[in-house]
């Protein structure tokens, strides 16, 4: 009788246990030439229209390429097209590189570029990247390997915005279509996809028909670990070579425990948006008031382990265009911030909503409840309001987020000036802010095909925000990396993927 | 008799589907806003309104509702809107990992739960009952996030014995069955305790003991069936519980199970994929209590 009893309970957990798909199993125990990599979250799919999000580019870089990349001080960089030249204000010519093959054996020519285009603008494909996009009037073919890209109105930023446009192969595309590309995607990047699972793992091969320099590594395993300790745990324990966006917390232990520890500064501004059309903020002076109050190195320093870089009273730093070295940051000083609000008319401060979310970005919380106790110390009260990620998404995309919320606002991959301010022009969708000054200087910049006078045109967007400060300045956010002392070649760019081509374990 | 068992609890079976099927549907539109799915900071309201309706999300609720019930008349639980895969491909594909960890945990805690409560209860008040007492006041306190990290850290980090996370064979599976089979252990293991020591006071097995039966018969012929309804109630509940998915554990070991799918689909409001878990779920439930009513006959004549 006990017999059967334990042999049925055996038998149970042999069932439950063959139960599972052990496939992957063999990946993990992987031998020395394949880079594991593990990471919060993979994209939902793999084809590359499907999140804007900048931690997905070290998985995008991967199987694709770009027309146009934008290197780490801001400059662009050819890729797919080894020359443009601006034929008009409206007219651009792209030479293309030849004898670059897609994962499958089809030809990278003109109409790979024009496919992909119109892929990206048809809104049947809900590409995330058509909205920038938008003043693209046609993509013309002159010869196989030679395309010309009109516009509707000047688009100088044209070149380094095609850094978001991976280049997909028109014929497979067309056969496979969108929804079965997402899980098995082609592109000419150095590496091809060899199996996928959302949420779970993704494996990818070096492609032997790259036309670049042949990656030092045979796969990647990107895998996905949602907790941060996970993921260092995994690093520790030898079976991660990358732990991607540890905590700073973990720092010092794991810096103690020999494992290379590196932060570097990603693309993104984090800003505290102030709503200019909302009474008391719609007076320059208050907003002034508020970025005296704060003591953005403070929060760095408490909040970051001082990683990240403090913004120079502008919405970049200083790797990006527009970059304006003549302004420096508001200093922290709570009494000339009281004196600026007397002179507004709140010599006893005021009571003010802070939407805020709780989760979505890295320290979020924190950083918000850290703002709101600095802002207390010159009578300024936040009702601070914690929102669930997609609820807070939902109230910003639809233009009703409270009178002062947090973000960091992208810059990467084209670090552009004219990126993060786009999100406060009057005509934004978001209404975040409404400064004739600030979208006048925007026009006159995009107007204008002359990157000397450009630049000009973008200091002075720089002095005007400065001045009128939309924003409370904080930081450029930072990418953590823990790495085993076996990877070489890492450097992390801005946004947050490394040289696929140049990453090895050491032998 | 039976049949007239098995056709109620068939009919309750459906019931408890529409229901939940119901539930779902209702709950999930209060949580917000599928289309965010596609929505990048930049994009405009026009566009988001155009994939709303492209979706059918436009449409009036009871006709979202009327084409919800149809498709899953006709056994189609939809695409996923996050994951743009369908629905029951992706459940499927997840389910041999839920089912894996949910049954060597509960292999875990009957095993484990039973003999110490049985032994708590035969040796009531010795060294070792005290030990096995607070170990299961224990096991039900700790949080399994910090009881997982901790396995992580001795057996995975320390002693490199077992892989930190991930799944990939049976050395993968057993610290995450051990942290979701401790809270259930400690559980069992009081509950067993409990029915033993009620069942040892009753006056029959006064009675078998002076038959001159031996100890062990006295346990298991005599103790056992009675003090085992509580336990197989308790067993069915827990048993329902871990097939729901172990949301927490799923997520500290990176364990590629229905739980963890189903909460990437809660926070994209990705409402195909929430609704077809639920109703698998739902349906694994059902059966899982169709299975004790079914039992609950074979140990108690009086369930017959």
């Amino acid at each position: 009788m006990r017999r059967l009893h334990v042999l049925l309970l055996g038998a149970l957990l042999m069932v439950s246990l063959s139960a599972v798909r052990w496939s992957p199993g063999a990946a993990f125990a992987a031998p020395r030439s394949v880079l594991r990599v593990a990471i919060p979250v993979l994209p939902r799919t793999l084809d590359p229209n499907v999140d804007s999000s900048l931690v997905h580019f070290k998985v995008w870089h991967l199987l694709y390429d770009t027309l146009v990349a934008v290197d780490a001080s801001g400059k662009a960089e050819p890729r797919l097209a080894t020359a443009w030249r601006i034929l008009s204000p409206t007219t651009w010519e792209f030479k293309l590189r030849r004898g670059v093959k897609f994962h499958n054996g089809e030809d990278f020519d003109a109409e790979a570029v024009r496919a992909t285009l119109s892929y990206i603008l048809d809104p049947a494909s809900r590409s995330t990247w058509a909205q920038r996009f938008t003043l693209i009037a046609d993509v013309k073919m002159v010869d196989p390997y030679t395309v010309q890209i009109i516009t509707t109105q000047p688009f100088p930023l044209l070149a380094k915005t095609l850094a978001v446009a991976f280049i997909l192969p028109p014929k497979y595309l067309a056969k496979a279509g969108a929804g079965k590309f997402g899980l098995t995607p082609v592109g000419t990047g150095p590496f091809r996809v060899r199996a996928f699972r959302s949420d779970e793992y993704a494996q990818f091969e070096a492609f032997g028909g790259y036309w670049g320099a042949k990656p030092k590594v045979a796969s990647v395993l990107m895998r996905q670990i949602r907790e941060a300790s996970g993921r260092t745990a995994g690093l520790e324990a030898g079976e991660i070579d990358i732990a991607y966006e540890i905590s700073v917390e973990q720092v010092e232990r794991l810096r103690s425990r020999n494992l290379n520890v590196v932060a570097s500064v990603v693309g993104a501004s984090y800003l505290v948006n102030l709503k200019t059309m909302v009474k008391p903020l719609d007076d320059a002076r208050v907003r002034r008031a508020l970025n005296y109050a704060t003591d953005a190195t403070a929060i760095n320093n408490a909040l970051l382990l001082g990683l990240s870089r403090p913004l120079q009273g502008q919405m970049v730093g200083p790797n990006s265009t527009g970059f304006n070295p003549a302004i420096k940051a508001y200093p922290y000083d709570p009494e000339r911030a009281r004196q600026l609000l007397s002179e507004a008319g709140y010599p006893n401060g005021f009571r003010i909503t802070f939407e805020g979310s709780n989760g979505r970005f890295y320290k979020d919380k924190e950083i918000a409840e850290t703002v709101c106790a600095q802002w207390a110390k010159v009578r300024v009260t936040c009702d601070l309001v914690l929102l669930e990620s997609n609820v807070w998404l939902q109230h910003l995309v639809s233009g009703v987020l409270g009178p002062v919320s947090a973000a960091p606002w992208q810059t990467a991959p084209q670090l552009d000036l004219e990126v993060p301010v786009t999100n406060f022009l009057s005509t934004g969708p978001r209404k975040m802010a409404s400064i004739p000054a600030i979208d006048e200087w925007f026009a006159q910049q995009r107007g204008t095909m002359n990157p000397v006078q450009r630049l000009y045109y973008l200091h002075k967007l720089a002095e005007v925000i400065y001045e009128e400060a939309p924003v409370v300045f904080l930081f450029e956010n930072i990418g953590a990396y823990a790495l085993s002392p076996k990877v070489g070649g890492a450097r992390f760019r801005p946004d947050y993927s490394f040289d696929p081509v140049a990453i090895n374990l050491g032998d | 008799m039976l049949f007239r068992i098995v056709l109620g609890r068939t009919l309750a079976v459906i019931l408890v589907m529409v229901g939940a099927a119901t539930i779902v549907f209702a709950v999930l539109r209060l949580s917000g806003d599928p289309v965010l799915l596609y929505a990048a900071p930049d994009t405009p309201l026009a566009t988001l309104e155009r994939i709303r309706q492209e979706l059918g999300f436009d449409a009036p609720m009871y006709i979202q509702y009327l084409r919800y019930l149809g498709s899953l008349a006709r056994g189609d639980l939809g695409y996923s809107l996050r994951y743009e895969q369908p629905v029951v491909r992706l459940l499927l594909e997840r389910l041999p990992a839920t089912l894996a960890l949910a049954g060597a945990a509960f292999v875990i805690a009957l095993i484990l739960g039973v003999s110490a409560g049985l032994i708590s209860a035969v040796r009531r008040g010795s060294v070792y009952d005290q030990i096995s007492v607070a170990g299961a006041l224990l096991g039900q306190a700790v949080p399994p996030f910090w009881l997982g990290l901790m396995l992580i850290l001795v057996f995975g980090v320390y002693l490199r014995v077992l892989p930190t996370s991930g799944s990939g064979g049976i050395r993968h599976l057993v610290l995450p069955a051990f942290t979701l089979g401790a809270f259930f252990t400690a559980r069992i293991a009081r509950l067993t305790r409990t029915a033993f020591l009620e069942v040892l006071g009753e006056d029959y097995l006064r009675t078998a003991r002076a038959k001159g039966l031996p100890e062990r018969r006295v346990l298991i012929r005599h103790a056992a069936p009675n003090a085992a309804i509580p336990i197989v109630t308790v067993l069915a509940v827990t048993l329902s519980q871990l097939v729901g998915g172990a949301i927490v554990t799923e997520t500290v070991f990176a364990w590629p199970g229905m739980g963890r799918l189903m909460v990437q689909g809660v926070l994209a409001r990705d409402y195909p994929l929430v609704q077809g878990a639920v109703l698998l779920i739902a349906a694994l439930v059902a059966v899982i209590s169709f299975a004790t009513d079914l039992l609950y006959a074979a140990v108690d004549p009086r369930a017959r």
